[in-house]
């Protein structure tokens, strides 16, 4: 299942993803994919040192859908966060 | 209000220091994040999904204009511009950077706040009656002893590791409007022999995963036994409390596993052993709070009862916000005013920095510059002249701040939920929202009365669901939100657990599953029955038939 | 392992300012009371730890798991412990405060790196809202002392020599102590003395004596005999049963003639530990303490701050010789206890007193078969470091 590594930035808590040049960017779309296991296992090897860099914390890996190309979220709780803000319209409007 | 004075200043600019220190040390990865947690859980401080969230401590309720209008500023310059009152009379940010906590907390404490015990395995800000010094049916403004509960329960030495988190609500008046049979101390100020005032004890309140009302513990303490009869009680709690299993942490599940009777004599046998120890407060100490808590001044303002039964009678709205939002004051010439947060396009609860500027200079002008928040997430301003309701409403609703609904089905608690909050299995503030359109015609919601609505997105219960007359909880079903249904909670004097009426609804059920509740209700009240007491006559059955039909 | 000795920060308690560590230089013997530990189990650990010179080391599985902090305070409140408690396991630097305030005095850490962090977490505060386990009054929020609780002793004690008159130095004590005034009496002279100017000032106190239950019966007479005197109630206060079968069990009914330590845990038991338990929240204590009694006492000052119980020491008779006490008591009709006038001067329990001969050091009828140094029971030892003498 395909998979990319996702965490909050330590210094802000904004949600990140894995990208392919190892940097933690904020747009899910640009992220890493991990097709399998071997795979993935390197992506949470380099999460694990970005932790203890004090880059990111709560690193884990999340499933997504690639049927647009580009990984999309799947559960509404990961929905939410790669839109980085809530789903009530009235709110986002004013802010 | 409580004023500062050099000492709580001081112990503010140490506490500040130790957590910059501490922030200093994570960021430099000195300390882990497993060490951190509980240090800046302990501050208020948590991870949310999008950010970190500072819960502000505003304790028992009590804020002054100027320690609004700076809510406002750190809103603006640290936040996206809002704040939202939470269901235990704080405030919190949900847009927070790790790195600005620190300058937040100095600018905080530049007004005498903080984020001290917001969160945490410790004594939490102590929950009080809003309308304290002003409600008519009071025995003594709880405010003093709610201070003194703070000041004794502030970076405790003993009580800062306990087994779980740990709730005090405080009231003074004889209706409970602090929903004290919810918290795991709850303490109400009673009258003793030879007109004395003094303390009835309840234990083991709580919402959550196992719900409980709580439990009468001690019938009547003097004032100078309150703290040490306290320390026995948490004592007992840290050395007993299971520490094995987080859901079984509380106290309500020890008072509930050796029984009330067994956790008593543990205590009161605790207490004969320690109460000589000096613990209570001197009285000049007590005497010294509780000069900062004299009720004002209130100069005689009659009212113009001519131009204020006019205006009633040519502005619906006025009207309305009158019958609703206006309560009585123990000054006749007074009254107790609801600013409600609750309308069609805003999530219970939030504030905006504009709004609370708009507020606090209300409060100015006509509240002694004094301030209230409810756990049900409005603010009060508590000592309004009648005479000036015209002009204060008048400026409330250039502000969009005049809903006329306290207390109605739209004046609903809810949670974050899913938007932000990362405990959450469903999102709250959609479902508020679906609901609160749903009843937005305000005769409607008149019509149908009392209703205490609440939403919490997880069984953590932050939404107070268990105790709303209509409770939704938000569950996941196989990865889509759904909503479970309880009836008949209640928070007040005759508080009560809901009862869960059946199988969960999907998110777009739910505003029909609550429509077709009311119409049951609406059909089978006999006149003038509210919700609550036309549940607890019928019972569930008729309500699961027209949900569910007939099986 | 390296030890973090908390005390650094109470024992500078005016300025809060720790200074140095000093590491390594503690009693390396324990005597563990796990966080579980019942009241039974606590009584144990105490008589194990006093007759073997222990500290008592509670310890933490995880940093928070809170319940070492109760434990603590127990010790301290119901148990009236003074020695060492230490803290092992997992604790962290910012838990320093919370330890020594519960009433830890070390703390064993694995971490010596860590050193600088537990010496800065000590110091971080400048005053807190609640009474601690140990020195409650300088740490209490309302005596956020603009003065220091050692220079309000010294003022006391200028006021007390200021004037030669016992019921007017009682006065100024009980206008100076914030709080619950406390009489240990022994019934002895000094302390029928003190009675009677007590009585004389009508000063509320908190007048109690130690039954040790080896008292003289002359001693319980003289008890009788004050009351109905003075129409005062003298609380009796006796060593927990639980405790002393524990030290039965442990060292046998002689156990006090056959070692020093011994002798010293019989005192602790009978003596120290209740009178330590029935302090705890009081302000201030008067003693019949005089400094003509014995070398040890040369230097007792009419008032002093002591730190670990919390409150002030006051000693109305420091000055007096015993001239002027043999006038006092014979000028007012103190009652006295009987034995005195047999050459019975300091008196105790019966099996350890004797009565002694004209010109004898006055302390030489108490435990004579021990040698000279240190008779004390432990009721007066003031002072962290001393420790080690009473046990």
């Amino acid at each position: 299942m395909p998979s990319v590594m996702t965490a909050n930035r330590l210094q802000d808590g904004a949600v990140v993803y894995l990208s392919d040049n190892e940097n933690w960017i904020t747009e899910l779309a640009s992220a890493r994919v991990a097709e399998d296991g071997t795979q993935l296992e390197i992506l949470q090897k380099i999460a694990a040192e970005a932790t203890g860099k004090q880059i990111i914390i709560g690193a884990y890996p999340m499933d997504v859908d690639l049927t647009t190309g580009a990984p999309a979220a799947k559960s509404v709780r990961e929905k939410i966060r790669a839109a980085r803000r809530p789903t009530i319209a009235a709110v986002n409007e004013a802010r | 209000m409580y004023r500062y004075d050099e000492f709580d200043r001081t112990f503010l600019i140490d506490r500040n220091r130790e957590f910059r220190n501490q922030v200093e040390r994570r960021l430099k990865g000195e300390l882990t994040e497993d060490q951190f947690k509980p240090l800046r859980l302990m501050n208020g401080l948590y991870l949310q999904l999008h950010a970190y969230m500072l819960r502000v401590a505003i304790p028992y309720g009590a804020l002054t204009a100027r320690q609004l209008r700076q809510l406002a500023m750190i809103a603006r310059r640290w936040d996206k511009g809002f704040g939202h009152w939470t269901t235990r009379q704080n405030i919190q940010f949900n847009w927070i950077k790790l790195v600005d906590v620190p300058d937040i907390l100095e600018a905080l404490a530049e007004v005498d706040m903080h984020a001290i015990q917001t969160s945490g395995n410790c004594i939490r800000n102590v929950t009080a009656d809003p309308y304290a010094g002003a409600a008519a049916d009071e025995v003594e403004d709880p405010r003093i002893w709610a201070e003194i509960l703070r000041q004794w329960s502030t970076n405790h030495p003993e009580f800062t590791f306990l087994p779980r988190k740990f709730k005090f609500a405080i009231t003074g008046a004889l209706e409970d409007r602090a929903a004290i049979a919810f918290h795991d101390i709850g303490i109400r100020i009673v009258g003793g022999p030879n007109g004395t005032v003094g303390f009835k004890i309840f234990v083991g309140g709580g919402q959550g995963r196992t719900p409980y009302v709580a439990q009468e513990m001690k019938a009547f303490l003097k004032p100078e036994e309150l703290l040490s009869y306290l320390e026995a009680m948490l004592r007992v709690y840290n050395l007993h409390g299971r520490r094995d299993n987080l859901y079984k942490a509380r106290i309500k599940i020890l008072v509930n596993a050796i029984g009330i009777d067994a956790y008593r004599a543990q205590v009161e046998e605790e207490w004969e052993r320690t109460r000589q120890e000096d613990i209570d407060l001197p009285a000049e100490e007590v005497a010294r709070i509780r000069s900062h808590f004299t009720p004002p001044d209130l100069e005689a303002r009659p009212l113009d009862a001519a131009a204020f039964a006019k205006r009633r009678a040519e502005d619906a709205g006025f009207d309305r916000w009158v019958r609703r939002n206006v309560i009585g004051h123990k000054n006749p010439d007074y009254a107790i005013v609801s600013i409600a947060f609750k309308e069609p396009g805003r999530p219970p609860g939030d504030a905006s920095a504009e709004e609370m500027e708009r507020v606090a200079d209300a409060a100015d002008r006509f509240s002694r510059s004094e301030l209230r928040i409810t756990y049900t997430q409005n603010v009060i301003l508590p000592h309004v002249a009648r005479a000036d309701l015209i002009a204060l409403y008048d400026e409330l609703k250039e502000a969009g701040l005049v809903a006329g609904n306290t207390d109605l089905i739209t004046d609903i608690i809810a949670c974050p939920g899913l938007d932000y909050c990362n405990l959450a299995n469903a999102r709250s503030i959609p479902i508020a929202e679906a609901i609160t359109d749903r009843f937005a015609d305000p005769e409607r919601a008149e019509q149908v009365g009392d209703l205490r609505l609440n939403i919490s997105g997880c069984i953590n219960a932050c939404g107070h669901h268990h105790a709303g007359h209509i409770g939704i909880l938000g569950v996941d079903k196989k990865g889509t939100e759904h909503y479970q249904i309880t009836l008949g909670g209640s928070p007040d004097n005759d508080a009560s657990v809901g009862d869960i009426l059946g199988p969960s609804f999907p998110a777009e059920g739910v505003p029909d599953a609550i429509d077709t509740i009311i119409d049951t209700y609406l059909a089978q009240r006999n006149d003038g029955e509210t919700f609550l007491a036309t549940y607890r006559r019928i019972g569930a059955t008729p309500f699961k038939e027209t949900l569910y039909g007939t099986r | 392992m390296e030890h973090v000795d908390l005390r650094i920060a109470e024992l500078a308690s005016s300025a809060f300012a720790a200074s140095g560590s000093e590491t390594g230089s503690l009693p390396a013997g324990a005597t563990e009371l796990a966080v579980t530990a019942d009241r039974q189990e606590r009584h144990a650990a105490i008589v194990e730890a006093v007759l073997a010179g222990n500290a008592i080391a509670i310890p933490f599985a995880k940093f928070n798991d809170g319940r070492g902090f109760s434990l603590a305070r127990l010790l301290r409140s119901e148990h009236g412990f003074r020695g060492e408690i230490r803290a092992t396991g997992h604790v962290i630097p910012d838990q320093a405060l919370h330890l020594l305030r519960s009433g830890f005095d070390t703390a064993e850490i694995s971490d010596a790196d860590k050193l600088p962090h537990w010496q800065q977490a000590l110091s971080s505060y400048s005053g807190n809202y609640q009474m601690a386990a140990r020195n409650p009054l300088a740490l209490r929020r309302q005596a956020a002392l603009k003065q220091s609780a050692e220079s309000r002793a010294a003022d006391l004690g200028k006021q007390l020599a200021a004037t030669g008159d016992l019921a007017e130095r009682i006065h100024i004590i009980a206008k100076a102590v914030p709080g619950r005034l406390s009489f240990s009496t022994s019934l002895g002279k000094e302390d029928q003395a003190i009675l009677h100017a007590i009585h004389e000032a009508g000063v509320e106190a908190d007048i109690f004596t130690l039954d040790t239950h080896k008292h003289f019966k002359e001693t319980l007479a003289t008890l009788k005999r004050s009351e109905e005197h003075y129409g005062l109630k003298i609380r009796v206060i006796t060593p927990n049963e639980d405790d002393l079968r524990e030290l039965m069990a442990r060292d046998g009914e002689d156990g006090f003639r056959t070692s020093v330590a011994g002798r010293k845990a019989c005192c602790m038991i009978r003596k120290v530990l209740p009178l330590n338990r029935t302090l705890r929240g009081s302000a201030g204590w008067i003693t019949g303490l005089r400094r003509e009694q014995s070398a040890e006492r040369a230097a007792v000052e009419f008032a002093s701050w002591d730190a670990s119980l919390g409150l002030f020491k006051v000693n109305p008779l420091s000055d007096w010789t015993e001239e002027q006490l043999e006038a006092y008591v014979s000028d007012n009709n103190v009652p006295v206890n009987p034995l005195h006038a047999e050459g019975y001067v300091s008196i105790g329990c019966e099996p350890c007193t004797r009565a002694i001969a004209p010109g004898e050091d006055p302390r030489a009828g108490r435990w004579w078969w021990e040698n000279m140094d240190g008779k004390e029971c432990g009721l007066h030892i003031g002072g962290e470091r001393q420790l080690d003498k009473v046990a």
